[in-house]
């Protein structure tokens, strides 16, 4: 009989007819594209290392760039965090307030004004100042609700006097515990302590009643209630009778904090740094999308056979890997040596976080940049028939 | 010597004097790399050409006559033999050497046409002299009567873009021939034009070589070519099997 | 001979205007990103060292102007590789024509020479005028020095170009090394 007039249960013998069946790869499109990416990469690397080092390059000047600055902020807001303690407004000596960077600390000009709050309004006198111990100068505040036996030390300023909670020391003629709080490098105490070491300068801050939390003109109202100017612009400084700084009031795209980080880190720095990340991006895509554009010229003629075998959308999902590629190796390869430059040549400007931060923020840019980049010159080749990327004619 | 001699037809001439030759090629061999096998292009190819004939390179896809032509041209190196252009031994030449050799000597006519797509017809046709101290006026009047010669004069100021396949082909040819060169290789130069188009552009060519007293020599697999030739060699399979000027009795004629 | 390449040179760049374009473009982002920090990076410095690390903050201003710099010599690079190869097959024309390689080396380098000197040129005035811009919106609480500013422009154009004429003259002289057959099949 022959061979086609199987059973049922003949369906394990092959039909001898039959082609035999070509095994399946395991992995989705997804895999395949990347390892056709990769081996077309590989094939041809002098290509892609110059455009590839060259992308890495800008991300590199948008890493470094942007930890700087996140680095200068976080100082800034760290240093203003231990002014405020969470009060919304502050208000300034007549002499104003200003940044002492050796010591790492806000310190005023002079003594606070004198401020009545209103009902309900809680403010809070901080004696500030400059205390030379013994072992190096530190700032010394003085707040009301630390025990008058007591010294709360940040852990850098712990590090300074060389000690450790439980121990004592001195401060105004008395013996204090030390309690370690924070990682400032500061050291707070009881206000009378703080007056008997460094003087009566300092500032107040003040907080709203309860009903009024969370309102955009605190500053104006207690303004009003007490006759001290108000601002919500760190920029501004005092004037003869002092400043209350609204920290949470105002408008416009800049927060306080961010506008006071900008400040205190110079003017020409805030902007000028983000100018250059920003532009550093652009330079970025732009080398991208210069690089891509001679990739797809060079291989018009095989992208033209894949489009004349009906692989026409297969040639812009390939196109987008391989800017995936090209981009995640870029950006791994700034932004790594970018973290390596700027901790081993200015550890005390940028930190590892500021440095992740900055990271992660220029990471965000990169799929749609990848995207953008594969895209543009894709588009192009595909509104051209095969026949004439075939015949490759210029 | 309008006419066309078909192969086989009259007693073939005594083998030529060395130096009547304008191109003398002995025992060439063109071998590429292929993988794991190696490709005869070109296998043990001997001829020789005297001034004033137009020889067809006459052969299938994959026969060697571009290879042949090629080579001839100093485009491309051979892997063994020699090739004697009007009295030159190209083996011993350098790049520039060869350069300036085909500057000279030789005139180019390619399948694809090559015109510099920037630049109109009569910039094109001038293009191979203008990096050499020649009188401006006089080389684009120059190139103005070669171009009214294959009859484009009034496309002078037209870029390439905005001509015929035979336009550009008759460009190229007008090209080719503005530095008065002995020897012509035309690769192919009907390959692209219909076969009015092809038919107009050979008998210019045949013009040429009688009017200008150009040799020819063209590669193709266009039987209207070889009708309008003098001579013509066959090829297949890298090696040369009919040559009615040759002695070798091995070959059919 | 090499004259009369440079005449070409300025001939071919003139009719393929429109190939200066993203080559011009890219140079002049580079340049607007060098002028900007080089003629800033001493206010930077000076200011943001109030806050202390002023060795930190020089080295760390130092670091951004050599990767500015160098980000700027690459991406010229990049596009005066790729313009080459654009006009691979036009070099194999040269070439085979007989033309010397000297002279196809230096008709080659005008137009990425001239692509990058008009974007460096595009790209300082646009730095000068984000300074000015800024300064006038004071964001700057100090002005950059003419000095600094000019030497940076100076600094920008003349990078870019040497840039482009080393790129430029690498590939084509070996395009035009080769034997023409390959420059004239393969070429874009």
């Amino acid at each position: 009989m022959t061979a086609l007039m199987t059973q049922a249960g003949d369906a394990d013998e092959a039909d001898p007819t039959a082609p035999p069946e070509v095994p399946r790869r395991t992995g989705g499109t997804g895999t395949r594209l990347l390892r056709f990416a990769l081996a077309n990469l590989t094939r041809r690397p002098e290509r892609f290392v110059l455009s590839t080092l060259g992308i890495a390059l800008a991300i590199m000047v948008v890493v470094v760039v942007r930890t700087i600055s996140i680095g200068f902020a976080g100082s800034g807001t760290a240093s203003l965090a231990d002014v405020l303690d969470g009060a919304p407004l502050w208000v300034a000596s007549a002499q104003g307030v200003h940044y002492d960077s050796r010591l790492s600390a806000m310190l005023p000009g002079g003594p606070a004004p004198p401020l009545a709050a209103p009902p309900g309004w809680t403010a809070q006198q901080t004696i500030a100042g400059a205390w030379a111990t013994g072992r190096g100068r530190l700032a010394l505040y003085g707040r009301r609700g630390v025990p008058a036996r007591q010294a709360e030390v940040g852990a850098a300023a712990a590090r300074v006097l060389g000690v450790s909670g439980g121990q004592r020391i001195h401060v105004g003629g008395q013996a204090l515990t030390v309690e370690i709080n924070g990682t400032s490098r500061i050291v707070t105490v009881a206000p009378a302590v703080a007056r008997r070491q460094v003087g009566g300068a300092g500032w107040w801050t003040v907080r709203p009643p309860g009903r009024l939390a969370g309102q955009l003109n605190l500053g104006q109202v207690l303004s009003a209630a007490t006759g001290i100017p108000s601002s919500t612009d760190p920029a501004v400084t005092a004037g003869p009778h002092g400043l209350i700084y609204d920290t949470v009031g105002g408008g416009g795209s800049l927060t306080f904090q961010q506008r006071f980080s900008a400040l205190f880190s110079g003017k020409v720095t805030g902007s000028v740094l983000g100018l250059v990340s920003t532009v550093g991006l652009i330079l970025g895509f732009v080398i991208a999308v210069t690089s891509f554009l001679a990739s797809v010229q060079e291989r018009r003629r095989e992208f033209g056979i894949m489009a004349s075998i009906g692989l026409a959308d297969e040639i812009l999902y390939f196109f987008l890997v391989e800017s995936a590629v090209i981009f995640v190796a870029a950006y791994a390869l700034g932004a790594l040596a970018a973290g390596a430059a700027v901790l081993v040549l200015a550890p005390g400007v940028a930190s590892a976080g500021a440095w992740l931060q900055a990271a992660a923020l220029a990471a965000a840019y990169l799929p749609a940049m990848a995207i953008l980049g594969a895209l543009v010159p894709v588009h192009r080749l595909l509104q051209q028939r095969p026949v004439a990327l075939l015949a490759g004619a210029s | 010597m309008t006419v066309a001699m078909n192969p086989g037809a009259g007693a073939s001439a005594a083998a030529p004097e060395p130096e009547e030759c304008v191109l003398r090629v002995t025992e060439l061999w063109k071998l590429h790399q292929l993988g794991d096998e190696v490709v005869r292009a070109l296998a043990d190819a001997s001829l020789a050409v005297t001034p004033g004939e137009f020889v067809c390179l006459m052969g299938p896809s994959g026969s060697g006559k571009s290879t042949l032509l090629n080579i001839i041209g100093g485009l491309d190196r051979p892997t063994k033999g020699t090739v004697i252009v009007d009295g030159t031994d190209t083996r011993s030449l350098t790049e520039s050497q060869y350069a300036a050799l085909r500057h000279d000597t030789i005139g180019f006519i390619f399948q694809s046409y090559n015109l510099i797509p920037f630049l109109s017809a009569v910039e094109n046709v001038e293009l191979p002299l203008i990096f050499e101290p020649f009188d401006r006026a006089a080389l684009r009047q120059r190139a103005l009567d070669l171009l009214e010669m294959v009859g484009l004069a009034h496309r002078a100021g037209h870029p390439p873009t905005k001509m015929s396949g035979g336009e550009q082909q008759r460009t190229a040819i007008a090209r080719a021939l503005i530095g008065d060169p002995r020897l012509i290789l035309a690769d192919e130069p009907t390959a692209n034009l219909d076969q009015k188009t092809g038919a107009t552009v050979v008998r210019l060519l045949r013009d040429l070589c009688s009017r200008l007293n150009v040799t020819v020599v063209a590669a193709t697999h266009d039987p209207a070519v070889a009708q309008e030739a003098s001579r013509v060699i066959r090829m297949e399979d890298g090696r040369i099997i009919g040559d009615p000027a040759s002695h070798d009795a091995t070959l059919e004629v | 001979m090499i004259g009369y390449g440079v005449r070409y040179g300025l001939l071919s760049t003139r009719r393929r205007r429109k190939a200066l374009l993203l080559p011009g473009l890219t140079t002049a982002t580079g340049a607007f990103l060098v002028v900007l920090v080089f003629s800033l990076a001493p206010a930077v410095r000076q200011q943001a060292a109030a806050f202390g690390h002023a060795d930190q903050v020089f080295r760390a201003t130092l670091l951004i102007t050599i990767l500015v710099l160098l980000t700027g010599v690459v991406e010229v690079a990049v596009c005066t590789t790729r313009a080459i190869s654009q006009r691979t097959r036009e070099i194999g024309v040269l070439t085979a024509t007989g033309v010397a390689r000297p002279s196809v080396a230096a008709a080659l380098l005008i137009e990425p020479m001239a692509a990058a000197a008009a974007g460096a040129v595009a790209g300082s005035v646009l730095a000068v005028a984000a300074e000015v811009a800024l300064a006038a919106a004071g964001s700057l609480s100090a002005s950059p020095a003419p000095e600094a500013t000019g030497l940076a422009v100076a600094l920008a154009i003349g990078v870019s170009m040497v840039s482009a004429a080393l790129a430029s003259i690498l590939p084509s002289w070996r395009a035009a090394s080769r034997p023409p057959i390959h420059s004239l099949s393969h070429g874009g």
